[in-house]
């Protein structure tokens, strides 16, 4: 589990932040439970998953439903200039929503995420992008819990546990793999969600 | 001796480079990258894939020909490799 001081210059101390703190608690989750490989696709899943129950931490937490929650992981860790200047974003580090739209034109850099599958990150920085091609799937959950409104952490997050965690998930699961398992759980557990799901797994291309 | 260090991943990521030419840094300073590059070159990844650790690419030129070698994880001769180079 890594998490990080931050620099002072860039970025602020992560342990204050519940959706880090979740994500990181995640990554131990996902090791024993899905053993998903930290590399390409499976890494990018693996990075996801730990997305989306560090931000179904922070839901919980605040008490937001997916319709009030902002989707964005680590808020207020990237430092910024104040005032922003104009075309400046500091949002957070991730939004999942929106992938691509967390941050740009800080010091840090420009937000990489992509938002559909076509525009994935395909060199090996980063394990073959595992932070970077994470947004794809962060969009897909964001998308189908908005979809299905109410709380996140309750249909969306069930079929997420159910789909990372089952026997049928591979560690080297790709985006298609994982796609046809969490529709199988969703008919499993709430078939009427069926219809959001398969809408937002079209949302990224997948 | 020209050394390029590319850091990637960590939670938030991003990738940023630091790279540096020994010839035009004076002799302790040069010296001293040198070693730090001798150590990293004769070190193994041993912690391949620690989800949110950093990923380090360092390609190292000099007059026996060019070099690339990548590690994961902190501490690692590579992290250090690239803190010196910044500071430099």
């Amino acid at each position: 589990m890594v998490y990080g001081d931050g620099d002072g210059r860039l970025m602020h101390d992560f342990t204050g932040a519940i959706d880090v703190v979740g994500h990181e608690m995640t990554h131990g989750v996902t090791q024993y439970e899905s053993a998903l490989v930290y590399l390409g696709e499976s890494g990018a899943l693996n990075e996801s998953l730990s997305d989306v129950f560090g931000i179904l931490a922070k839901q919980r937490r605040l008490n937001l439903d997916a319709a009030s929650s902002d989707w964005l992981i680590g808020v207020g860790i990237l430092i910024s200039p104040n005032p922003l200047p104009t075309g400046v974003l500091c949002r957070g580090l991730r939004d999942m929503l929106n992938p691509g739209t967390a941050y740009r034109g800080l010091p840090f850099g420009d937000d990489p995420q992509p938002a559909t599958y076509a525009d994935r990150y395909a060199g090996s920085d980063d394990n073959g992008g595992v932070h970077i091609n994470s947004g794809i799937l962060n969009k897909v959950f964001a998308t189908y819990a908005v979809a299905v409104g109410g709380n996140a952490w309750e249909t969306p997050g069930h079929v997420w546990y159910k789909a990372a965690t089952g026997a049928g998930l591979p560690s080297t699961a790709t985006f298609a793999q994982f796609k046809a398992i969490t529709l199988e759980v969703a008919r499993q557990i709430d078939a009427a969600t069926l219809p959001a799901l398969q809408y937002a797994w079209a949302t990224v291309g997948i | 001796m020209k050394v390029t260090v590319t850091r990637s991943g960590g939670i938030a990521g991003a990738t940023t480079t630091a790279s540096v030419d020994t010839d035009a840094l004076d002799a302790d300073k040069a010296k001293k990258i040198e070693a730090i590059v001798a150590r990293t070159s004769a070190a193994s990844d041993q912690r391949a894939m620690v989800p949110d650790a950093f990923q380090y690419d360092v390609t190292v030129t000099d007059d026996k020909g060019s070099r690339s070698m990548r590690f994961h994880g902190d501490p690692c001769p590579a992290a250090e490799l690239f803190a010196a180079i910044k500071k430099v």
